[in-house]
């Protein structure tokens, strides 16, 4: 599966990787240490969630679109 | 009021109410192993509200096992579990990695949303400590806590029990909940609203070792956005 971003360098990703894996990936490429991270508009997935869960169960048109937010405040 | 863009990510408490039914109905459906989300009925004495009846959400007596035990995401970036481990305890069938929780969620009706109140108890029935929730937390959230001591997670009076609980900040969480339906194809606020709780615990819950199905997140009602290409 292929990571595409526009600003982002183009990254393979194994469906067996963790959603942990994209989580690091962005970090790094946005050089962020937080970073909120969420799907399709409706939730925020457990970094432990396989890559091939996500898709399986929110891919759509062949893509699973994953937003991210460079902010994330609690307080 | 649908998801135009002055929604500002709060709902109100009926709309709470009716969250709490669709999280509640949604658990017991694709999480049957787990303990249910019940909703709890509280009277107020009349002269602190004029609302008739009041309520919170509740899950007790769930056991969550150490998340640095089992290798999984939250102890890679950080070890946090460093302390000796005694051989002795190995074989405790109780051993000091099992805690017990109860959850709260409570609708906060200065900033209208949901707010989670949680405390947690080791298995002979000390509670637990600062100290040993931190130990249990996943590392990011250890992270969040050690940037931002007083506007992450803290102890505070549980507004229907009146003792101290813990509890996360929920000053930010119009923001991100406003973030996560902002591009959501869905214009019906009720679907929304019967979304509203699941989504939100699938960040809450990442912090304190609470994950939600995926097939709980599967909605009916909301669709992926429109594809850009």
């Amino acid at each position: 599966m292929a990571l595409r971003n526009p600003q982002l360098h183009l990254a393979k990703i194994s469906g067996t990787d963790k959603f942990a894996k994209v989580i690091e990936f962005l970090r790094r490429q946005l050089h962020r240490e937080t970073l909120f991270v969420y799907i399709n508009s409706a939730f925020s997935p457990n970094p432990d969630e396989l890559i091939t869960d996500l898709y399986k169960n929110f891919g759509f048109d062949g893509k699973l679109v994953v937003n991210y937010a460079c902010s994330m405040a609690w307080g | 009021m649908g998801l135009c863009s002055s929604w500002d990510g709060t709902i109100s408490y009926s709309e709470f109410f009716d969250a709490a039914r669709a999280l509640s109905e949604k658990w017991k459906l694709s999480n049957s192993a787990c303990p249910p989300w019940t909703w709890i009925c509280c009277k107020k004495p009349f002269w602190v509200s004029l609302h008739e009846e009041q309520g919170y959400l509740s899950l007790e007596n769930f056991y969550c096992c150490s998340i640095s035990k089992e290798g999984s995401y939250h102890d890679q970036s950080q070890s946090f579990g460093e302390e000796p481990v005694d051989d002795a305890a190995l074989d405790d069938p109780c051993a000091p990695e099992v805690h017990q929780y109860d959850f709260h969620i409570v609708y906060s009706a200065s900033y209208r949303v949901p707010v989670l109140f949680f405390r947690g108890y080791h298995c002979d029935g000390q509670p637990l400590t600062v100290d040993d929730i931190e130990k249990g937390l996943p590392a990011n959230a250890l992270k969040t806590l050690k940037e931002s001591k007083w506007t992450f997670m803290t102890r505070e009076e549980h507004p229907y029990l009146n003792r101290p609980w813990y509890t996360l900040h929920a000053c930010g969480t119009s923001e991100w909940m406003k973030l996560m339906f902002s591009d959501s194809s869905s214009t019906q606020h009720g679907a929304v609203v019967e979304q509203y709780l699941v989504s939100w615990l699938s960040v809450v819950g990442q912090v304190v070792g609470l994950q939600v199905p995926l097939e709980m997140l599967k909605s009916s009602n909301l669709k992926p956005p429109f594809s850009s290409d």
